[in-house]
């Protein structure tokens, strides 16, 4: 699988919220620069 | 990142968490750890995948931070929520990242950790939302 790098184009990915709301992430992305922090675990 | 969440809304900039649960697992860690930002669950990693966030190998979980910092590693293992990490969902080998993409959807800066404590500080991702 090909990975997003810098300069490309991100992944347009589902990832889901309350109530398991599905959130594109371009829904995000769209209103201004967006900052992601992935986890390691909920733990 | 909640520490300089002013920060990162004066750069306009929308944070967002993703972890490694089902939306409602995450929806309640956020209200526990009452963050600021949405905290969204990625529960079959397709996220993680596609930024191409790696694995940590089981000496490198286990081995090297006792080694390092032994008081540091049990001091983590004390203070861990076990139970999240058994999670069928979890990974507990999964390596976390940062990533900002722009408004077009353009990735502009990308980590991707090397180790489990590998996390770049706020002022890193600040100074890459400044160079915008």
């Amino acid at each position: 699988m090909a990975h997003a790098n810098v300069e490309a184009q991100a992944p347009d990915a589902t990832v889901f919220g309350k109530g398991e709301a599905p959130v594109r992430l371009s829904e995000l992305w769209k209103e201004g620069p967006l900052v992601a922090l992935f986890l390691r675990h909920f733990g | 990142m909640q520490r300089d969440l002013e920060e990162f809304e004066s750069r306009d900039a929308k944070l967002v968490a993703i972890g490694m649960g089902t939306g409602e697992e995450a929806s309640a860690l956020a209200e526990r750890l009452g963050l600021g930002f949405p905290l969204l669950g990625d529960p079959k990693h397709r996220v993680y995948d596609a930024f191409g966030l790696g694995r940590e190998g089981w000496l490198g979980l286990m081995l090297r931070p006792v080694l390092e910092n032994p008081l540091g590693a049990f001091r983590d293992i004390a203070g861990a929520d076990l139970m999240a990490s058994i999670n069928p969902r979890s990974d507990v080998k999964r390596l976390g990242g940062e990533a900002i993409v722009d408004s077009q959807g353009v990735v502009r800066w990308l980590y991707r950790a090397e180790r489990t404590d590998d996390i770049p500080p706020n002022a890193t991702l600040l100074g890459a939302l400044d160079a915008l």
